[in-house]
Order: C-alpha cells, then sequence, then structure tokens
C-alpha cells in the first residue's frame, strides 16, 4: 500500500481518504447510552430489570441470550460488542489508520502477553489464560494457535517467548524492556519476568507504547498529531501522576529505587516531561507530590480532589477529566483521534456497566451513582459551560 | 516449616483474589492454598481441592464460599476433624444464610431452644 | 455386687467409694454447668460474630468492585507470580475448666505483600483499600474460626461431662448404694442372726443353770441328809481365807 506524502491526520486529504469510516464511527456515537438510560437502569431493582432495560438500548443483542445477567457475563458481552464495532471499523481502514487503529489494540496486547508470560511461567493452563485475554489484544490467528502448544516449562517458556512474542506487534517494547533490564538482573529473559512484578513490566511496556504512539501520531501531523497528541500527553502525565502517587509505600518509593526503576517508568512524553518528571523523582511523600503538582494547573485541580480526601478518589477524578477530554476530541472533525475516543469512552461505558449492576447486586444503592457518564448533559464542564452562556 | 498454619481458601474469583490480597496466598512448587471455582469448574475438583486441604497439616483454616460448600454439602457432613476448621463464608453474589450453615444451625439449637 | 463379701471392712470401703462418687458427681455437675455457660456465650459470640462477618464482607466485597472500577480488571493478576503467605495463624490453647480449646491467632510474618505494586497506573489506592478490607475480614473470620472450633471442642466436651455426670448420677453411685444396702442387709441379717444365736444360747444356759439350781436344790435337799458330813462339801480353796 502506498503511503500518500505530507501530513494525513489533515483537513487537506482527510475525507478522500477516511471519510467513510469516520462516518461509521460517527453513525455509532448514538449507542452511547443517554441520560435516561442510565436513569432507568439506576433506578432497577435487581438485575433481571437491568436486562429488561437494556434490551431496549443499543445492548439488545448482547444481553438477549442470556438466561441471568451477572456483572462479569454483561462486561464480557459488551467487550464483545465493542469489539466486533471496532474490527468492523478495521477492515474499512486504509493506511494510515489502519496503524492508528492497530496502535489502539497494542495497549491490550501489552495486557495479555503479560498475562501469557506470568501464567505460563507459574504452570497455568494456557487453555485457561489464552480464555482471560483481552479479545481486543488478540494476536494475529497463527500466534494464538501456536501458544496452546508450548510445554509448560522451562523450556517450552522461553521457546514460547523467542520465537512467538517476539514477533508480536509488541515485541520490540518487551524487547527495549529486557535491554534495560537485562544489566541489571543479568540477562536472562526468565529472570526478568520472574523477578520483576508484573505491574512494573506493564507500566514499562505502556510507556514505550505511548511514547511510540506520539511519535506515531506526530509523524502523521495535521489534526490528528494535535489533538490526539494532546490526549497522549496527557495520558503520560496520568500515568507519571498515577505511578508515583501509587508508588508510597512500596519499595518502588525507597531513595534508591526512585532514580533508578520509578524514574524509568515515567513516560518520556507529555506536559510534564521533562521537568516535570524530573521533580516527581525526588517525591517520596503525597505533600511533595501535590506541591510539584501545584505548578501545573491542569493537574493541581485534579490533585485537590484527592487531597480534599473527599469520597471522590483521584481516579474518579482523572476518568472525568478523560471523558470530557474524550468527548471533546470525538466531536471534532478531520483526524484520527475519534477512533481512539470511541474506545475509550466505550470502555468507560462499560466500567460504568459493570459498576451499576454490581452496585445493584450488592446492595449498594447509595454509591450507585459514583461513574462517570458518557456524552451526559449533566457533566459538571458541560453544565457549567451552558450556565455561562 | 515456618511458624504458623496457612489459610487455604475455596471461592470464587472475587473472593480468592481478596483474600489473596490480604496476604494469605501461598504458592510452592507442587501446591497452592486456594482454589478459585468458577462456573465451568468440576464438583470433583472441588471435592478433591478440600481433602486436599483438610488433609494437609499446614493448613489450620479452610474458607469455603457458601454457595461451593452447598455443592460439596456431601464431604463436609462427613468431615469430622477440629482442625483444620471449615468456615463458611459468605461471596459477592450469594449473601450470608445462617439456615445452612451447620455450626448456625447447631448455635440456632441452643440459643433458640431455651435450654 | 454378690461377689463382695458383706463385711464391716467392705462397708466401710463401699462408704467410702460412695463419698467419692457423690463428690466427684457434685465436681463434674459444676463443670458442666460452667461449660454450659460458656458454651453459651460462644454460641452468643458465634451469632453475634456471624452478623458482623456478613457485613465485614460486604464491604470487603464492594470495595474490590471499586478497586475493579478504578483499576480495570486486576483480578487475574493476584493469583500470578510467586505468593508467600504473609497472613498465617498460630493455634494455642485456651483453657475453659480444664477442657482444652484451640484458639487461632493471626500471625503476621511482616514479609513483603505480594504484586505490591497492582493498579500503579491507575487505581492503587483502591487496590490498598481492598487489601485492608479483606485484612479486615480475614481476621474477623479467624476470630470467627477460633470461636468455631472452641465452639465445637466445648460440645463435644459437654457431653462427654454430662455422660459422665449421667453415669455417676444413674449408675454408679446407684450400684454403690445397691451394694451398701445388700451390706447393711446382709450385716443386719448376721446380727439377727447372732441375737438369735445368743438368745438360744442365753436360753440354753439359762435352761442349764435352772437345772443346775434344780439339781443343787435336789443336792441341797439331799444334803440335809447328809448334813452331818459338812466337812466333805469343804473345799478349803472354796472361801476366802479370813483373815483377822
Amino acid at each position: 500500500m502506498s503511503t500518500p506524502k505530507g501530513p494525513h491526520g489533515g483537513l487537506s486529504d482527510f475525507n478522500i481518504h477516511h471519510g467513510f469510516i469516520e462516518a461509521l464511527i460517527r453513525g455509532m456515537r448514538c449507542s452511547f447510552l443517554k441520560d435516561a438510560d442510565y436513569h432507568h437502569i439506576t433506578q432497577c431493582e435487581n438485575l433481571e430489570d437491568v436486562k429488561l432495560n437494556l434490551s431496549e438500548t443499543d445492548y439488545a443483542d448482547a444481553v438477549a441470550d442470556m438466561t441471568v445477567l451477572t456483572p462479569s457475563d454483561l462486561q464480557a458481552a459488551a467487550i464483545k460488542k465493542l469489539v466486533t464495532e471496532f474490527k468492523y471499523v478495521r477492515t474499512q481502514a486504509v493506511e494510515p489508520l489502519a496503524t492508528f487503529l492497530d496502535f489502539i489494540t497494542y495497549e491490550y496486547m501489552i495486557e495479555n502477553i503479560m498475562l501469557l508470560l506470568k501464567g505460563a511461567l507459574s504452570g497455568r493452563d494456557i487453555n485457561e489464560l489464552l480464555a482471560q485475554c483481552h479479545p481486543l489484544g488478540m494476536f494475529k490467528d497463527s500466534t494464538m494457535r501456536s501458544i496452546p502448544t508450548f510445554e509448560p516449562n522451562a523450556k517450552g517458556f522461553a521457546d514460547l517467548y523467542q520465537t512467538v512474542l517476539v514477533d508480536t506487534p509488541v515485541g520490540p517494547y518487551f524487547a527495549m524492556f529486557l535491554q534495560e533490564s537485562s544489566n541489571a538482573m543479568g540477562g536472562e529473559v526468565r529472570n526478568v519476568i520472574e523477578e520483576v512484578e508484573i505491574e512494573i513490566i506493564k507500566s514499562s511496556l505502556i510507556k514505550y507504547w505511548i511514547e511510540d504512539f506520539t511519535q506515531y501520531v506526530e509523524k502523521l501531523g495535521g489534526e490528528t498529531a494535535e489533538i490526539m497528541g494532546d490526549l497522549l500527553k496527557v495520558r503520560a502525565d496520568t500515568n507519571a501522576i498515577n505511578i508515583t502517587l501509587n508508588s508510597f509505600g512500596t519499595p518502588l518509593n525507597e531513595p534508591a529505587m526512585r532514580a533508578s526503576d520509578r524514574k524509568r517508568l515515567y513516560p518520556a512524553v507529555g506536559h510534564l516531561y521533562p521537568s516535570g518528571t524530573s521533580m516527581l523523582t525526588d517525591v517520596a511523600t503525597e505533600e511533595e507530590l501535590g506541591r510539584v503538582l501545584s505548578l501545573f494547573p491542569q493537574y493541581a485541580s485534579i490533585w485537590g480532589v484527592h487531597a480534599a480526601g473527599s469520597d471522590k478518589s483521584i481516579d474518579d477524578a482523572f476518568y472525568e477529566r478523560d471523558v470530557m477530554s474524550l468527548e471533546l476530541a470525538f466531536e471534532s472533525q478531520m483526524h484520527f483521534g475519534v477512533f481512539y475516543a470511541y474506545v475509550k469512552l466505550k470502555e468507560q461505558e462499560i466500567r460504568n456497566l459493570v459498576w451499576i449492576t454490581e452496585c445493584i447486586l450488592q446492595a449498594q444503592k447509595d454509591e450507585i451513582n459514583k461513574f462517570v457518564p458518557v456524552f451526559s448533559f449533566h457533566a459538571p464542564w458541560r453544565a457549567s459551560a451552558s450556565k455561562a452562556r | 516449616m515456618d511458624v504458623g498454619k496457612l489459610v487455604a481458601v475455596i471461592g470464587d474469583e472475587d473472593t480468592v483474589s481478596g483474600f489473596l490480597l490480604a496476604g494469605v496466598g501461598h504458592r510452592t512448587a507442587d501446591s497452592t492454598n486456594f482454589l478459585i471455582v468458577k462456573t465451568d469448574t468440576k464438583l470433583q475438583q472441588v471435592e478433591e481441592a478440600f481433602l486436599n486441604f483438610s488433609q494437609r497439616d499446614d493448613v489450620g483454616i479452610i474458607l469455603i464460599n457458601q454457595h461451593i460448600a452447598n455443592d460439596i454439602r456431601h464431604v463436609l457432613k462427613d468431615y469430622t476433624q477440629t482442625i483444620p476448621t471449615v468456615l463458611e463464608i459468605p461471596s459477592k453474589e450469594h449473601p450470608y444464610d445462617p439456615e445452612q450453615d451447620y455450626i448456625m444451625q447447631r448455635v440456632n439449637m441452643y440459643l433458640g431452644g431455651g435450654n | 455386687m454378690s461377689e463382695v463379701p458383706p463385711t464391716r471392712m467392705n462397708q466401710q470401703v463401699f462408704k467410702g467409694k460412695k463419698k467419692a462418687a457423690e463428690s466427684g458427681h457434685k465436681l463434674l455437675k459444676k463443670k458442666a454447668d460452667a461449660l454450659k455457660v460458656k458454651f453459651r456465650d460462644y454460641a452468643k459470640m458465634i451469632a453475634e460474630t456471624k452478623g458482623t462477618m456478613s457485613t465485614d464482607a460486604t464491604t470487603a466485597f464492594f470495595s474490590l468492585t471499586q478497586a475493579e472500577y478504578a483499576a480495570g480488571n486486576f483480578k487475574q493478576k493476584v493469583a500470578e507470580g510467586t505468593l508467600t503467605a504473609r497472613v498465617r495463624v498460630g493455634a494455642g490453647i485456651d483453657n475453659v475448666a480444664g477442657v482444652k480449646l484451640p484458639v487461632f491467632t493471626i500471625y503476621e510474618t511482616g514479609g513483603p505483600a505480594d504484586n505490591q505494586s497492582l493498579g500503579l497506573i491507575g487505581g492503587g489506592k483502591k487496590v490498598v483499600q481492598v487489601r485492608e478490607r479483606f485484612t479486615v475480614f480475614l481476621s474477623q473470620l479467624i476470630k470467627l474460626a477460633s470461636l468455631q472450633t472452641s465452639f465445637v471442642t466445648l460440645d463435644e466436651a459437654m457431653k462427654v461431662t454430662n455422660r459422665r455426670v449421667n453415669a455417676l448420677e444413674n449408675v454408679t453411685i446407684p450400684k454403690i448404694q445397691n451394694v451398701l444396702d445388700y451390706i447393711d442387709r446382709e450385716l443386719d441379717e448376721l446380727e439377727r442372726e447372732d441375737f438369735t444365736r445368743l438368745k438360744l444360747v442365753q436360753g440354753k444356759k439359762e435352761e442349764v443353770t435352772v437345772n443346775v439350781s434344780d439339781a443343787t436344790n435336789k443336792m441341797s435337799k439331799l444334803d440335809i441328809n447328809q448334813d452331818k458330813d459338812i466337812t466333805a462339801t469343804f473345799d478349803a480353796q472354796d472361801d476366802e481365807d479370813v483373815v483377822f
């Protein structure tokens, strides 16, 4: 496939190449649950009612053949629906959008590869592990088929890594991580995976992915570089802040680890990079983190939510902010960010559904409204904007 | 062998994950002290896990979700040892029902029976 | 009982036995009562703890839901990697009225937590919360496990004690009593026999004395006739020496 020259993510030729799928994905906007739907669902007394209510939404087919609705089944079905939609879009896409869409799936692939490696190492049944993988991050069919053929022992494990996983799209990230770690760990792949905690490896891989993705987006140029670039930057910052915050109380916060291991997890992109992340390196307590973040207005308010100690956590604040920027990204035109925004917003919606159903199941009615609705007219930023007008 | 006995868990994914986070999990080269029971887990596996845990002398307490305990009630009925102690616990989806707990039946007999 | 020879000696022995059995019965009864009180306490505590356990469980499970919302699906990662039990139970012994009750105490090895970095990219705080909630739940359960084992052990001990009390009350003591009664009876019987025998002997003796006196009378009558020979009946040793 020939790649056209010049910026691709821009006004000039966007509609020629990608107009059709953009239209497709815009059409899918109506599949999001509306305020009224959320209202109905949260009023339900049991999951049977939820199912009934969902059958009047876009999730009708997904829940149709469920005899009993459970949060995990609903989640699985909703993800499946999202994957089907995504795959449909992906088949229509031409370069460079196709690569862009693939990039979106790499995040899930990282998750899966970690699951497989770690699971295989502790001797779990690989078929069982495959069933747990995120469907959006599935590897090529040929790869998937060959994974279960490896023996669940040391040799099979090495083979699995060397012959299969290296060739996956996220293999390079993994290689980078290993190269960086092997100096410290003595080189053996197996050792590294055994010694380093799964979440830390994952964080490293995600960091490489964000950096790589950003680079790609910048190469595309145009509106995509601007909008998608910003989304990724914010994401990078969010990760850096979260990593710092969540490292408190773990070995990662020890002075020696801060400069070596923790710093390595901060993505080398984002609004915080480089001055902010270098400041984060030395942060050891929440107060210090707060002081650093107060220098960055866009994060100071989010930190305020955490520092205030209300029942809203920093995660909720990040979600709220994410939903806002993703909605804005979705609404603007002539760029690839819509697709990323669509996937992420759908993810939020699935999270909401799981949250609501879990609350109903566990009879936690007081908590049920603590989710972030997507495209809601009651979203704080929208409400305040319309008031200002 | 360190001091102290292990707490074994037989339960659904939520229960087991929770207790593992609390720090009861123990994995050695050839055994674990927990079993995650999913919808496709065979009854036989559960029975075997229970018998295995109850015969290990490094296990002090066996926690088991009540709805799973009900499935292997026939095995539990024959279990007479005091240690390891079998404790029936609620799960996320199945709130605790004292009626089904053998110990609670005895307790209620004593408290309710006036005696 | 029949093999017990009904002697005074045995009566004494069995009286001792009865006394021992009765004081034993009293003591056991006391123990049974003490156990019963404890047992009821435990039963109450179990009922209470099981009640709070449900709420603890609810909050624990809900914290898991919250963490899942914030950190994504992390559950499958929890069971991965090397795991070393950080929380164990120590087994101690509590003593209630001479019954040894196993007691579990929560015992933390102080080792580092497994998979500490869960939720590093988001939701880590919530995961920490899950750890805390489940630790609370777990300690509650360990308490309950102690109560429950104690309950079962007490139940068993109570059954044994009650059986002993009943055995003493309904079997051992009556048996001893029977033996005692038997001995009493036999001794009475013996006494009565003795009495009659003595009576008989006395009767005989009296008869004999009557006969003898008759004979002497006769003799004296005879003597009158033979009075002259007073010296013939004189026995020098018959009389006290007359001392002047």
